[in-house]
């Protein structure tokens, strides 16, 4: 069968082990790949007991049927682990060049045991797997790394973390050629635990392709749909994806200062147009990508790639801030230290409310855009208060008595979309299995895009409906593995019919959707086997209790209970939130989940 | 009088970013340029009336009135992959 | 009901029938909530749709509203309980039909349709209304096709929006009056389209 390499590469640093085992194909059926078969592997390799940051857990690098294909967008791929940041199954995912090396290398998967003694990295290519000494390279920031580990034009590519990895920060990323991130969550910091500082990988074959005839079809419908569409054609390589901050400001659902308002009266001054006419090199793009919404930006200070949206939200909007220079400097800041954006410029906007509230005594306070890279260094390196910021903004709440001041979901921090003026996002964050994420199913499109048209924002009634369906669908884009941004243009029924074509397996567009629903059922069964309940399936209290006061959105709060009890009836879960049995035999997860829950059990 | 305010690339279509707008409804001659293509609407192109959706109101016809603020945007995708 | 939902039915019903898509008491139209799904009441006109002629009923399992639902109502829910729908549209598309009464499949040739339909299927039962095996087939086809047609009734249409499902239904009766108006004409056929051997595998 075609798609997939059928070999997983599985290492443990711990006695420097290699070993190479055949992938499981009725599991590759089931989950397909990335996020799927990480969810997958993990259910069975991490328990309860195993805490984030102990050397047991493990960290699984998965690509998807499609990655490395040559079908549009087909560079991406997934890290899978237990979250040190939220304790929940956690995936972040990725473009750019590496997971298409990857695969290229003769691999579907790699898992990652163990922690070695000193600090290591690891190499993949052609002549073989080797574990190096990584000496020289600890301490070393991302740019550094990447380039002494060799980058070489996109022939051999580099993933490693930076400082913020190596002293444990919980929101540290896995930097991905020195510029793109596996962000969210921390898995940066269960990387720095296992001493392991990069992976390098070469590769060497394309991936087979079942039905070339149909894949070639398929190729060029898509082309053409990624042309026709305004959105994939014009405003992401024009603006890139910060040209969505002017319309989010203006419906009123712009964060601004920790989530005290909903609009920012400098969100011109920090949006795509601006970013375009001040600060725009060039654009970029990942393999395999018509699309190119990356931006290469310069300031005085620094260049290089972004920031995206939620990025330029983050430490502006959210920390009141309109300088844009220095919105691109702390990003740049955050690659070169390994960093989640989104955590990173939350919670220091959290630390700013507290501030201002007297219960934090520090100089961050809501503009100081100069206090933005101070900040961000003490973070990485957890000195005075970034040791505190540094275990993410619920952590710092609860330690200076107010846990509502977080503006998070399951610990994991809201990006940049107030709940309060898009009902269906606020169920979306609530629900989401990595805590409050915007990736985990398109509701921008859905509710403010007009994608398909007519949902209202506001609209309450059924909402869970068009919630649920996003959700499987991004589950299983996240699983073949492809970017989100295509799917904008081009259906769910085309993924599901190149699937088809390159592993010779019949995939309806409704198969397709299913696989996307298994792994969200997968993922849900994880976070309940954590201990997880349904009271984490909720929001920060400012965003159900205290309506807006201004805007477009005002006199709202998130109106989430009728919605999540409507959701876990249509998700065919109790009302505790759990999958009922039938569900589980249903999507085929039964005995996965009660043969394995017993094993966890009885270790 | 109705302040609207155009975005991204409709920017191209008028002489300034910013317009003071007199007419009483969306149909006025000096914002076809940024509505309209030969005639039919641009693709993906958003209306807002005070952050609302012209959908959810009478669409072209909706009666603009003192103070309200009227944002014109072009197709837009956004997030971060 | 939130009267957003309700607007939706009254717009797509007024349309629908306007479009010449149905006759005066044909068709049928549903949305689904949730675990509910809400369709046109038995007997009412989808040209003259009243907020009291929606019927709300639940998903997999009957309540009140079911007594006045339409006899239709077994193959909506079939098709929400297998496929990712979440509106469906059945209309009697006249070409449409013509066309399916003497072929298993109809590929059209105009640009429109290529591009968002590639390929309709066409799918029989002798009994054609409101068996459990005629929802299953017709279920099954659209988890793969985003509209079928049951040969000699109409169409059924799939999407996340009744908006959605109309613009399939529209596209393939255009579909078929253009093909129908190109085999008037007659002439000879001039491919324009790039990789067309693609629709009819589709």
């Amino acid at each position: 069968m075609n798609g997939w390499t059928g070999k997983i590469l599985d290492i443990d640093l711990s006695d420097a082990t290699v070993k190479t085992y055949e992938l499981d194909m009725e599991m590759a059926r089931l989950f397909l790949g990335g996020r799927g078969l990480g969810a997958r592997l993990l259910w069975d390799a991490v328990g309860p007991a195993i805490e984030p940051l102990s050397p047991d857990n493990v960290l699984i690098f998965a690509t998807g049927p499609l990655t490395a294909t040559g079908y549009q967008t087909s560079n991406r791929f997934s890290v899978t682990t237990k979250s040190p940041l939220t304790g929940t199954i956690l995936d972040a995912n990725s473009g750019g060049f590496w997971g298409m090396q990857f695969k290229k290398a003769g691999y579907d998967a790699l898992v990652v045991r163990g922690r070695a003694e000193r600090p290591v990295y690891v190499e993949i290519t052609p002549n073989g797997v080797t574990i190096e000494d990584a000496k020289h390279l600890w301490g070393a920031r991302v740019g550094a790394v990447t380039e002494q580990l060799g980058q070489n034009d996109n022939r051999r590519n580099v993933l490693c973390i930076g400082p913020a990895g190596e002293n444990l920060s919980r929101m540290a990323a896995i930097m991905n050629d020195g510029r793109r991130s596996l962000a969210r969550g921390g898995p940066g910091a269960v990387m720095g635990r296992k001493n392991l500082k990069a992976i390098v990988v070469e590769g060497k074959e394309r991936p087979g392709i079942q039905d070339h005839e149909g894949f070639r079809f398929l190729l060029y419908e898509s082309r053409k749909m990624l042309r026709t569409s305004p959105l994939t054609s014009q405003a992401l390589p024009e603006f890139g994806t910060a040209v969505v901050m002017n319309l989010i400001n203006h419906i009123g659902a712009l964060p601004t200062r920790n989530f005290q308002q909903s609009q920012f009266e400098g969100a011109e001054a920090i949006s795509g147009e601006a970013l375009t006419e001040k600060y725009l090199v060039k654009n970029a793009s990942c393999w395999a990508c018509p699309i190119g919404c990356t931006r290469i930006s310069r300031t005085q200070k620094v260049e290089g790639e972004g920031p995206e949206y939620e990025t330029t939200w983050a430490f502006g909007a959210q920390c009141g801030v309109d300088d844009l220079a220095a919105i691109i400097e702390a990003n740049h800041l955050c690659n070169e230290l390994g960093l989640d954006t989104i955590s990173t410029g939350s919670t220091i906007g959290c630390a700013m409310e507290l501030t201002e509230r007297g219960l934090l005594d520090s100089d961050l306070r809501f503009g100081r855009a100069d206090m933005l890279a101070p900040a961000i260094e003490a973070l990485a390196y957890r000195r005075d208060l970034g040791d505190d910021l540094a275990d993410g903004s619920l952590r710092l709440a609860t330690k200076y008595g107010a846990p509502e001041l977080s503006m998070s979901v399951k610990g994991l921090e809201m990006p940049a979309y107030d709940p309060r003026g898009m009902q269906g996002q606020g169920l979306l964050y609530a629900t989401s299995n990595r805590g409050a994420c915007h990736m985990r199913g398109n509701m921008l499109g859905l509710e403010v895009l007009g994608l398909p048209k007519r949902i209202d924002r506001f609209q309450v009634q059924g909402k869970s409906s068009y919630v649920i369906l996003h959700q499987n669908i991004a589950a299983a884009i996240d699983s073949l593995v492809v970017c989100k941004f295509t799917h904008m243009a081009v259906g769910e029924e085309y993924f599901a019919r190149v699937l088809s074509a390159v592993s010779g397996v019949e995939f309806s567009t409704g198969d397709l959707v299913r696989a996307g629903e298994r792994v969200w059922n997968l993922e849900r069964m994880y976070n309940l086997r954590e201990g997880f309940t349904r009271s984490d399936d909720t929001l920060p209290s400012r965003l159900l209790r205290e309506p807006l006061a201004d805007g477009p959105s005002k006199g709202w709060v998130n109106e989430l209970e009728p919605m999540l009890a409507e959701y876990y009836r249509a998700r065919g879960w109790d009302r505790q939130g759990v999958p009922t049995q039938d569900k589980l035999k249903e999507l085929e997860l039964e005995e996965i989940v009660n043969s394995q829950q017993s094993t966890v059990n009885s270790q | 009088m109705a302040r609207v305010t155009l975005y991204g690339g409709l920017r191209r279509h008028v002489s300034a970013p910013m317009q003071q707008l007199d007419s009483v409804t969306m149909r006025d001659a000096e914002l076809q340029a940024a509505l309209f293509e030969n005639d039919r609407p641009r693709p993906h192109v958003r209306v807002l009336v005070n952050g609302r959706n012209l959908e959810w109101m009478r669409g072209l016809d909706t009666p603009l009135e003192q103070d309200h603020q009227v944002a014109i945007f072009p197709p837009i995708a956004g997030g971060t992959p | 009901m939130d009267e957003r939902i309700i607007q939706q039915f009254l717009e797509v019903g007024r349309d629908l029938f306007e479009a010449d898509l149905v006759s005066s008491h044909g068709g049928n139209i549903s949305v689904r909530l949730g675990d509910r799904v809400v369709i046109k009441r038995r007997g009412a006109m989808l040209g003259r749709l009243k907020p009291h002629d929606l019927v709300e009923t639940g998903l997999a399992k009957n309540d009140s509203g079911v007594a006045l639902a339409s006899t239709e109502l077994l193959i909506h829910r079939t098709i929400y309980l297998s496929t990712p729908a979440l509106a469906v549209i059945h209309a009697h598309p006249r070409t449409a039909i013509a066309y399916s009464l003497s072929r298993d499949e109809i590929v059209p040739i105009d640009n429109e349709a290529s591009y968002l339909l590639k390929k309709i299927p066409v799918v029989s039962e002798e009994v054609p209304s409101g068996t459990k095996e005629m929802a299953e087939t017709l279920a099954n086809a659209l988890g793969a096709y985003k509209i079928v047609m049951l040969r000699g009734h109409g169409s059924f249409a799939i999407g996340q929006t009744l908006d959605e499902a109309f613009h399939w239904t529209s596209t393939l009766e255009e579909a078929c009056e253009i093909a129908l108006k190109a085999k008037l004409i007659g002439e000879t056929f001039i491919e324009y389209r790039g990789m067309s051997e693609g629709y009819k595998k589709w």
